[in-house]
């Protein structure tokens, strides 16, 4: 029967739910209700298709298990393998933010609504498969929104993320209010050999 | 915060499940932000797909892009990605269709079958259309549902079916002695009491569901009640005879004869243009001939229409050309490209190139 229904149900909750700043403990971010989250890059990031044999201690650290979320995964257990590829940093002021990418790559962007807003829809060709818009990362009113966010950093070099160059960055904490609903753009290149 | 990836980040969740992005547009947005149902529909599983509200249907459309967009989920002051996109889905709007496949058409009530049944619901559910938009152009189609079975009324039937309800009504304020306005009385009518009437006086008794669907269609309801719309009666009143009579019929007879084939005490005006689309004329005679029956290739119509008639006024060809003239341009500006167009006293015409 080429007709499905769509549920709306998650994507209404996470565009309805008003934005919340977050806990001083927690770096700044832009995301959904669902913490979604949009990360745009101009050109590519290659990652190994596997887990690399033989990594040193240092090395193993940057590996780790993904487990999909609620969100999409329904309640299956989805686990990949995960990789640490960067760092996202962004400005008290929300407007900039900086893509940290191993050790030598620095890709500038800004923090950028989303016009039109995206959906993020799952859809399921299983006949008893469940097809439902999950989220919604929207563009409302100035920069901060109320729910979505893209971070979309433009023109970054490609940086290939090799099995043995990968990020290898420290996490400092940052104080900054959390908002909801902005995106990020990255559009300079900005190659520093500085580790950040 | 840290940046996580899994290694292949895939759109593919798993082998049945996968993610896409889709802008949305105000519509959609505001049906998302109030919890309403949408639907993802198409007209067979080759057709492309739609994506319906309850009372819009917008088509979906791929849009690739080279940018690498991660969908990343955050968790604890970090963020992973676990999808990523180089496309996103776009919604353009669409006209809406209804997917008459396998639909019988009725030409009689004697022929009402219990073969290969197929519901009024099952045709929605198989057309790219959004329910408000399919109760509009059900009736449009003739399509109703009879013993749960639906049927695309054969044009007779349903002109058959509106002489008895004119008659019906005609007969009723004629009687109550507003015989001098019944064409302003028909302007303006209670809907209930034209189906009581109808259904008092109605010499073939019609099921209730064909009487309301010839109702929906040849009447518009306001504040000040239920007008018959004359414009619609005619063309089908005409669009009838015409196709009945293979012979050509004089211009001048054409309207007395109609006149004759309507209801007693039915005056509408009556409008050669009410049949655009439907009808040629040539030398003081006019015969039927139907706009879609021509190529929906412009220069493989043209060529056709040229064929039938070397010479054309410019208001004569503008119903056969309106379909291909896509962008809406002035008739005359649009067929330059095709046609000789010339002026010649107050009339513009239209012949072949060569």
């Amino acid at each position: 029967m080429p007709s499905r229904r769509v549920s709306t149900e998650k994507a209404s909750d996470s565009v309805n739910a008003p934005t919340q700043p977050v806990p001083d403990d927690l770096p700044s971010i832009v995301c959904t209700k669902w913490g979604s989250m949009l990360l745009e890059i101009q050109g590519e990031l290659n990652l190994p298709p596997s887990k690399p044999q033989g990594l040193n201690e240092q090395e193993e650290k940057l590996f780790t298990k993904f487990a999909y979320p609620d969100l999409v995964a329904d309640s299956e257990l989805l686990v990949r393998d995960a990789v640490k590829f960067g760092r996202l940093e962004i400005e008290r002021d929300m407007k900039r933010a900086t893509l940290y990418v191993s050790t030598s790559q620095r890709l500038v962007g800004t923090v950028e609504t989303i016009d039109p807003p995206l959906g993020l829809l799952k859809t399921d060709v299983d006949e008893a498969g469940k097809c439902e818009f999950v989220d919604v990362k929207s563009q409302t009113r100035g920069r901060w929104c109320r729910a979505g966010d893209v971070i979309d950093s433009t023109n970054v070099k490609r940086g290939r993320i090799g099995d043995r160059d990968l990020a290898r960055a420290n996490l400092t904490e940052h104080m900054y209010i959390r908002r909801s609903g902005s995106c990020l753009l990255c559009t300079d290149i900005v190659t520093s050999s500085d580790p950040p | 915060m840290d940046l996580y990836s899994v290694l292949e980040p895939n759109q593919q969740l798993t082998d049945t499940k996968s993610l896409k992005l889709v802008e949305l547009n105000s519509e959609v947005l505001q049906a998302i932000e109030k919890k309403a149902e949408l639907r993802l529909k198409s007209a067979t599983t080759k057709d492309y797909p739609v994506l319906v509200t309850a009372s819009k249907t917008f088509k979906i459309r791929q849009k690739n892009h080279s940018n690498c967009v991660l969908l990343l989920s955050e968790h604890n002051g970090a963020a992973s990605s676990y999808a990523r996109f180089s496309n996103e889905l776009v919604l353009a709007t669409t006209e809406p269709t209804i997917n008459l496949h396998g639909i019988s058409i009725l030409t009689k009530l004697s022929e009402l079958t219990n073969k290969n049944r197929v519901s009024l619901a099952s045709v929605f559910e198989n057309s790219p259309v959004s329910e408000e938009e399919f109760a509009r152009l059900r009736p449009e189609l003739n399509l109703v549902e009879l013993e749960g079975n639906a049927y695309v009324l054969h044009e007779e039937l349903v002109r058959d079916c509106l002489s008895s309800i004119l008659r019906a009504v005609i007969e009723e304020l004629v009687e109550s002695g507003d015989e001098m306005n019944i064409m302003t009385r028909l302007q303006k009518l209670n809907k209930q009491w034209v189906l009581d009437v109808v259904e008092k006086r109605q010499d073939e008794s019609y099921p209730p569901e064909i009487v309301q669907t010839v109702l929906a269609k040849f009447t518009r309801e306001s504040d000040r009640g239920l007008a018959f719309l004359n414009e619609k009666v005619v063309r089908l009143y005409g669009v009838l005879l015409l196709k009945t009579n293979a012979e050509k019929m004089k211009e001048d007879d054409f309207a007395l004869n109609l006149k004759l084939t309507m209801p007693f005490n039915y005056h509408p005006d009556i409008k050669l243009e009410y049949l655009d689309g439907n009808f040629i004329t040539e030398n003081g005679f006019i015969r039927y001939f139907a706009e879609s029956d021509l190529s929906e290739n412009p220069i493989e119509r043209i060529s056709e229409l040229f064929k039938l008639k070397k010479e054309w006024k410019l208001e004569e060809i503008e119903p056969f050309v309106a379909r291909i003239n896509t962008k809406k341009i002035k008739t005359d500006k649009f067929l330059l490209k095709y046609a000789k167009v010339r002026r010649v006293g107050k009339q513009t015409v239209v012949c072949a190139k060569t």
